[in-house]
């Protein structure tokens, strides 16, 4: 008969409570959910622009310097045109912006120019025609709407026409609308508005020359701001607060969850202060007593992260059903390193946990404990 | 034995001057004992509840520390163990009134537990264990939690974890205080018989005449004091 694993002996300890035990585990589940689901989101978003950016060879993306998000970003129409009589055909014009329509509260519409329209791969229709008032509906939104192409949907009390489904493999820009620049501005400008575009992203032909065209209309173009198309996502000041909310959210859960392990911890040690004696008087040394506390804990810690991943991508499928959230926002995968970081995080908050106990057991006398009652 | 006897083997323990207070000073536990055991003894400690026969164990197996006096184990001043720890592992084995066995620990696993500290690998340990609990007649026992065995059972494998390591030194505080007369016999002859076989020096703190009879030496305790050093039953 093979000896029986250590493993057995842990599992023994943490049944022997299993409401604490779950408790616990359902604890750090939490923490483990809230910092993934949130960084899931965040880093997912960054993802998905940063892929977008290089599939679509925009190198280099300018856009106003005091707007907090694309959407919010506004370039005159001369700015427009300054960039383009610089930089020529180089220069590709964007709108985009968000509407409320009666058929989706989170409508995500992105105006670009007709070459751009004609080079989106459709996955149905036709392409678009210049000059028409036909639009282009991402995969995502039209598999969620169950929208088809010829089908109409009215877009700012007008009635437009899909005349295909576009899929570019990035889930934001397919759970969008895409139309052409004039058609944008009018569908987006609040009333009696001149049109705007809200940035501009250009080719530069290599790295050396995109750095050159950035410093170039940095310098050029104050109230404009130029950067790299993959670092677009992490200058935006939204991102940036996005960012600091995670970290903050991510230590706040970190030591919420370092708080629950450490009480179960206490718990348990005042509960087995006799067997703790035990143990020392047949010869265990405090580390060693430490050492099995240690290892049921990661047992819980371990069951919790698993818990707090499924959780995790539970709320994640449940946010990307919401019309409201928009299509495409919400990742409903979780990638390995985010998984892989949870469970580190797990394993620290057991580490961390046992350091207050491990002060306790310091101090334990055996004989105190066998007497303990 | 004769103190004659006695002093013809070399002294496994040597206790000298040994005193223990608590409640700084309030209460004298252990007042000045002194004596010596060879290896391969039996030596029963009696005296009425509270005499120290605990407080002497203890002191003994270092799960306390003298308020003076000396202990040597083995050539070794117990004052200047620097990993009690590891030295308990070694060179004591313990045997309590209430078995204290870990309850979610296995039979065998609470026998193996104190090679545990001495890093001994895990199939080493299975069959040590086995071997012991065997010698208890336990064998069939080992996967069994604390809980699901009788009380006999539980002191006897008590006994084999006491053991597992070998140690020279076997302290055991009421063994048979907690079982009916026929397992404590079977408790105490599994001591004895190790003794003699191991070489080992048995002190067993009792109340019970029959663990004393058995034992090759008695030393009576009163308040604290010996009253009756080195004497044969």
């Amino acid at each position: 008969m093979p000896p029986p694993h250590p493993l057995m002996i842990f599992l023994r300890n943490v049944l022997r409570a299993p409401a604490r035990s779950l408790m616990t585990s359902f604890g750090v589940a939490s923490g483990v959910a809230l910092f993934v689901g949130v960084t899931a989101i965040t880093s997912d978003l960054r993802m998905q622009l940063a892929d977008s950016a290089r599939s679509y060879g925009l190198e280099v993306v300018a856009y106003e310097r005091r707007s907090n998000s694309p959407v919010s970003s506004r370039i005159s129409p001369e700015q427009m045109a300054e960039l383009q009589a610089a930089y020529g055909t180089s220069v590709t014009p964007l709108v985009t912006g968000t509407r409320n329509e009666p058929w989706n509260s989170y409508v995500l519409i992105i105006g670009v120019p007709p070459d751009f329209l004609h080079r989106i791969p459709l996955s149905d229709g036709v392409p678009y025609e210049e000059g028409s008032l036909d639009v282009l509906a991402g995969e995502v939104m039209a598999r969620e709407m169950g929208l088809s192409t010829g089908q109409a949907i009215s877009l700012d009390g007008r009635d437009v026409r899909i005349s295909g489904i576009f899929r570019t493999g990035g889930r934001i820009l397919d759970g969008a609308l895409m139309l052409d620049i004039p058609h944008a501005q009018r569908v987006l400008a609040a009333e009696g508005a001149d049109p705007v575009y809200s940035m501009a992203v250009l080719r530069a032909g290599g790295d050396d020359a995109a750095a050159k065209l950035i410093q170039e209309i940095n310098g050029r173009w104050p109230q404009l701001k130029a950067m790299r198309g993959t670092e677009f996502s992490g200058s935006l000041r939204l991102m940036r607060v996005v960012d600091a909310f995670v970290k903050t959210l991510a230590l706040v859960a970190m030591i919420g969850t370092c708080l629950v392990v450490v009480i179960t911890l206490l718990m348990s040690i005042s509960e087995r202060t006799r067997e703790i004696g035990i143990l020392m008087a047949v010869g265990w040394t405090p580390w060693l007593v430490l050492r099995m506390l240690f290892a049921e804990i990661v047992v819980l810690c371990l069951l919790g992260a698993a818990l707090g991943n499924a959780l995790a991508l539970a709320m994640l499928r449940l946010l990307n059903r919401l019309e409201s959230v928009g299509f495409g926002w919400i990742p409903i995968h979780l990638p390995g390193w985010l998984v892989v970081s949870s469970v580190a995080m797990a394993l620290g908050v057991a580490m961390l946990a046992l350091a207050w106990p491990a002060v306790i057991l310091l101090r334990v006398q055996p004989l105190a404990a066998l007497r303990h009652e | 034995m004769s103190d004659a006897a006695e002093g013809a083997r070399a002294p496994l323990l040597v206790v000298e001057g040994l005193t223990r207070w608590f409640d700084g000073g309030a209460v004298h536990a252990l007042s000045g004992v002194s004596f010596q055991a060879a290896a391969g003894e039996v030596v029963a400690i009696t005296g009425p509840s509270g005499c120290g026969k605990s407080t002497l164990l203890a002191l003994v197996g270092l799960l306390d520390q003298p308020t003076s006096g000396r202990i040597v184990i083995g050539g070794q001043d117990l004052a200047h163990v620097s990993r009690p720890s590891a030295f308990r592992a070694r060179r004591i084995g313990f045997v309590f009134q209430f078995h204290h066995l870990v309850p979610t620990m296995t039979l065998g696993e609470n026998v193996a537990a104190p090679m545990i500290p001495l890093g001994v690998p895990r199939r080493q340990r299975t069959e040590r264990a086995r071997e012991l609990l065997d010698r208890m007649r336990l064998s069939h026992r080992a996967a069994f939690l604390p809980a699901n065995v009788s009380g006999g059972e539980r002191q006897r494998a008590a006994v084999a974890r006491a053991l597992v390591n070998d140690p020279p030194v076997i302290l055991a505080d009421e063994p048979t205080g907690n079982l009916d007369s026929r397992n404590g016999q079977v408790v105490v002859d599994l001591m004895v018989e190790h003794a003699r076989a191991q070489g080992a020096l048995v002190l067993v703190a009792t109340h019970n005449p029959e663990v004393a009879r058995v034992a090759g030496r008695h030393i009576e305790l009163l308040d604290g004091q010996l009253v009756r050093p080195s004497t044969t039953p």
